[in-house]
């Protein structure tokens, strides 16, 4: 028993010193402190450049006609912080035609803007309709079926003289050297297009209005541009 | 059974996982909300100067036209009023879609004009393109020869020459009226002692082709 005893006591000393030879090593450390200041992505509309119809030069030489008018508000706004001085954008832009009727063209040129700090891709773009007076929803049809553009027209079920025909004609294009009302430059593909930090782009909005638009009635429309960061495409799952 | 109930979890996070992906993305976005208010096309006769015909010859030495009838006669008779109200909801105005002309008692060479003023009662610029001549209710009814601007009997034989004295198609804004005129000149193969009754009507356009 004693020697157990004695045993024990050896065993206790070998331990601590070989834990006392582990605490004993000179030691150091280094460390990384990261910090992620996150960008964030406001994409909305900055300004309108113009918005008119065609009434006073389409047939040059004849009385000119004073009937619609075009008018645009800009609604739910929202400034960014990362700019300086700051950036207010708008979400939503109404636009209204008064007094449509066939063969009536109306545009509305305005600022798409990136107020945030990464680029930008419009992802894609959707128009939907309805017929107010009828309480129809009118049906989008890709005229020219590339999926990059907007191109095409509302099918309204009842039309003035058919059925299932085309009201309204719209089309939103990027003028990328727009200068002014009377100087739009090229139009491009909007669908897929990056639009860079603090950067704005010209769009087109037109508007049509066909022979198959109803009289009296209203046609409502919306259209919803989705930008999303430029690299979603390649993004993995989180 | 149980290996399906073991694969229900699976598909799930599988499916779950995919949209994890689509909404991780960071996005924004734009809406543009457009309305149309479509305007109306409405061109009508007036609703409040009545129109008014009165009865012409043309003098033998001069060829002037004169009025009344050859040598102070009280011969034919002639009347003409409007007839359809209608109303654009829009606007708000009134007028009528139909001139009715009865003429009794006409003979060759008897004339009759009449004035009349035409509205646009809608809300969206109009083209008076031509008249419609319709024969509504004669005993024996003249048929409406376009190309040659006359009512023609059976035979085809102008009976009733119509001059529309203005040039068309014109251009009336909305709010806005013209006054027109149409002239009626009685020919040969008219009938003797009979009522000839006409309607005209309006056709417009909002744009010329």
């Amino acid at each position: 028993m004693n020697k157990k005893i004695m045993g024990m006591f050896a065993l206790l000393v070998v331990a601590l010193a070989a834990c006392g030879y582990a605490y004993a090593t000179w030691v150091d450390t280094l460390a990384i402190k990261g910090t992620v200041h996150m960008g964030d992505l406001i994409v909305g509309i900055l300004d309108v450049k113009e918005a008119d119809d065609n009434e006073m030069e389409k047939y040059p030489g004849e009385p000119n006609k004073w009937v619609n008018t075009v008018e645009y508000d800009l609604l739910d706004s929202e400034t960014s912080v990362h700019h300086t001085p700051a950036v207010t954008v708008y979400h939503t832009m109404t636009v209204k035609l008064t007094v449509g009727y066939p063969c009536l063209d109306a545009w509305v040129v305005f600022d798409l803007k990136n107020a945030g700090t990464i680029p930008v891709k419009i992802k894609g773009i959707t128009v939907t309709g309805k017929d107010t007076k009828d309480v129809e929803d009118l049906t989008w049809v890709d005229e020219d079926t590339d999926p990059t553009t907007i191109v095409g027209g509302l099918k309204d079920p009842t039309g003035q003289f058919n059925l299932d025909a085309i009201v309204l004609n719209l089309e939103v294009w990027k003028l990328p050297d727009y200068a002014g009302p009377d100087d739009w430059g090229g139009k491009e593909a909007p669908i897929g297009s990056q639009i860079h930090p603090c950067t704005a782009v010209p769009v087109l909005l037109w508007l049509n209005v066909k022979q198959e638009a109803e009289e009296c009635h209203t046609y409502e429309f919306t259209i919803t541009i989705e930008a999303a960061q430029w690299n979603w495409e390649v993004c993995e799952a989180p | 059974m149980n290996k399906r109930i073991a694969a229900l979890p699976l598909i799930i996070i599988i499916g779950l996982g995919i949209l994890g992906f689509a909404y991780a993305m960071w996005k924004d976005q734009a809406v543009i909300k457009g309305t149309v208010e479509m305007g109306s096309l409405n061109m009508a006769f007036d609703y409040v100067e009545p129109p008014m015909c009165a009865e012409f010859y043309k003098d033998p030495a001069t060829g002037e036209l004169i009025p009344g009838e050859y040598e102070d006669k009280d011969v034919g008779q002639q009347s003409c009023w409007y007839e359809d109200y209608v109303k654009d909801t829009h606007s708000g105005e009134e007028g009528f879609k139909t001139l009715t002309i009865d003429v009794t008692n006409a003979y060759p060479s008897y004339r009759v004009h009449v004035t009349f003023i035409v509205h646009n009662i809608g809300t969206v610029v109009g083209y008076l393109t031509e008249y419609n001549f319709e024969d509504y209710g004669s005993d024996e009814p003249l048929t409406w020869n376009s190309a040659l601007m006359a009512f023609v009997n059976e035979a085809g034989q102008p009976v009733i020459d119509i001059e529309v004295t203005n040039t068309l198609p014109i251009q009336i804004d909305p709010c806005h009226s013209n006054k027109m005129e149409i002239d009626m000149h009685f020919k040969q193969p008219l009938l003797e002692w009979y009522t000839y009754k006409f309607k005209v009507t309006i056709n417009c356009v909002n744009e010329l082709e």
